[in-house]
């Protein structure tokens, strides 16, 4: 004898429920799928676009080309060059190193290069020195080196009228002449 | 279309005796279900249908899970699910079309009142095989049950056919098998005398309301003669229930749950 299976065992159906959460996924699925397929697009025509732009822009824009300087723009680096210049330590090393018998008559000072020039009438020599000695005390130059250092002095001992040797305040004095050099940071100019 | 169509089905999950199985055993008049061998619940009810609900929702209740339903089996007695006899019928072209004309033939030779749910064992078209008929409200309610009371159905099935597993399991050559139910008995017979054209199935029935005692040994007797059917051959079940209060013959054995049933 075989055996009787005789089973009655529900088969399955899909209920509603299923149904509805078959279809959603389908819809689903669809969507997400069109939404990626509709956004490569996009991006392909966007990328397609911006090679497009840059093709007319490199095709008809001009060159980059560095904008030509303002006439100005000399004035204002020497202004700005001045400005910077080392001025008030010159002058401070001048009147730190007062002294009678030395006395400053003029001083140039070309910003461009930084070098100051200063003319001294002085009684004699030594005190000359002195007073060069003075100046240079505690302002050497970037290689250590005293930066006031003396071009000139002419003391013939011709006292009369016209020489070199001048007479002033009723005191017969002679003339020096003194430079140094005072670098400054080049200046900045914004462009 | 050949015999051969039908599909391999797979052994019964309770034959296997698995310690945590929950079987729910419908009659027509009473029912109960079991947990591991344990007998739960046992009743009467007004309908197979109602019984049935009761227990499935009990199940449902104490088994089941938000993420997960109870998994039960179905065990219908004899007088639920009655088998026949059916075919051979000439002209079947298909099992959609065989089941119909096995389902129509069913009240008439079953005895079921209204339309019918049938289970063919084999194609019908040369020879006759074994049918199984359900009522068809029985077998939609079992459905919309299962769907109400979170409950699924691992088996839906005879008892009778789950005792004769069990009995070829023990003895292949049982060619004459009876089950006694409290609400029918049922008989299977396969012919065994020489000259017979075919071995197959002679005797499918389910005689409901249940034969006497006497009867039912009557008839025993009178299968094992007309079929020449051997003692060693014949085997007789008693399905005995907590609410029949022991079976019919006490030497013919049967249990309830089914787990523990024995064939002799």
């Amino acid at each position: 004898m075989k055996r009787v299976e005789a089973q009655f065992k529900p088969v399955w159906r899909a209920t509603r429920v299923a149904l509805g959460g078959l279809a959603f996924l389908t819809l689903a699925t669809v969507v997400a799928v069109g939404v990626v397929v509709w956004e490569h697009g996009r991006i392909a025509s966007l990328q397609t676009r911006i090679a497009q732009l840059t093709a007319e822009r490199s095709a008809s824009s001009p060159q980059w080309t560095s904008r030509p300087a303002p006439p100005y723009d000399a004035s204002a680096r020497q202004f700005l060059r001045e400005r910077a210049a080392g001025w008030a330590p010159m002058l401070r090393t001048l009147e730190s190193g007062a002294m009678v018998g030395v006395t400053p008559t003029s001083v140039e000072f070309n910003a461009q290069d930084g070098v100051a020039r200063v003319r001294l009438a002085y009684v004699n020599s030594e005190v000359l020195l002195d007073y060069l000695e003075r100046i240079n005390e505690g302002v050497p130059d970037a290689h250590g080196k005293p930066r006031w250092v003396l071009v000139e002095a002419h003391d013939d001992g011709d006292r009369s009228p016209g020489s070199a040797t001048q007479l002033t305040e009723g005191r017969v004095q002679a003339i020096a002449t003194i430079q140094s050099v005072w670098l400054a940071e080049p200046p900045a100019l914004n462009r | 279309m050949s015999p051969r169509a039908i599909r391999p089905r797979k052994r019964s999950v309770a034959s296997s005796g698995a310690s945590e199985v929950i079987e729910v055993y419908i009659g027509l008049r009473s029912g109960g279900w079991a947990l591991g061998g344990q007998t739960q619940a046992w009743e009467a009810h007004e309908s197979p249908a109602l019984g049935l609900e009761r227990w499935a929702c009990d199940i449902g209740e104490r088994h089941g899970h938000p993420w997960r339903k109870a998994r039960a089996d179905l065990w219908l007695s004899g007088a639920l699910a009655r088998p026949f006899l059916f075919g051979p019928v000439a002209g079947i072209k298909g099992w959609r079309e065989a089941e119909v004309v096995a389902a129509a033939a069913a009240p008439e030779w079953t005895g079921l009142v209204g339309p019918c749910r049938v289970r063919l064992e084999a194609w019908p078209g040369e020879d006759s095989t074994v049918c199984t008929a359900l009522d068809a409200s029985l077998s939609d309610a079992i459905e919309s049950i299962a769907r109400s009371c979170r409950i699924t159905w691992r088996n839906v099935r005879p008892r009778w056919s789950v005792a004769l597993d069990a009995a070829l399991g023990k003895r292949p050559s049982t060619a004459l098998f009876a089950v006694y139910e409290e609400d029918a008995f049922t008989l299977l017979c396969e012919s065994t005398s020489s000259g017979t054209a075919s071995p197959g199935m002679s005797v499918a029935a389910t005689y409901s309301p249940a034969l006497e005692e006497a009867e039912a040994k009557a008839l025993w007797h009178r299968m094992k003669i007309s079929f020449g059917v051997q003692d060693h051959d014949a085997v007789q079940v008693s399905v005995s229930t907590p609410g029949q209060g022991g079976s019919m013959s006490p030497e013919l054995g049967g249990s309830w749950p089914p787990t523990g049933g024995a064939a002799t």
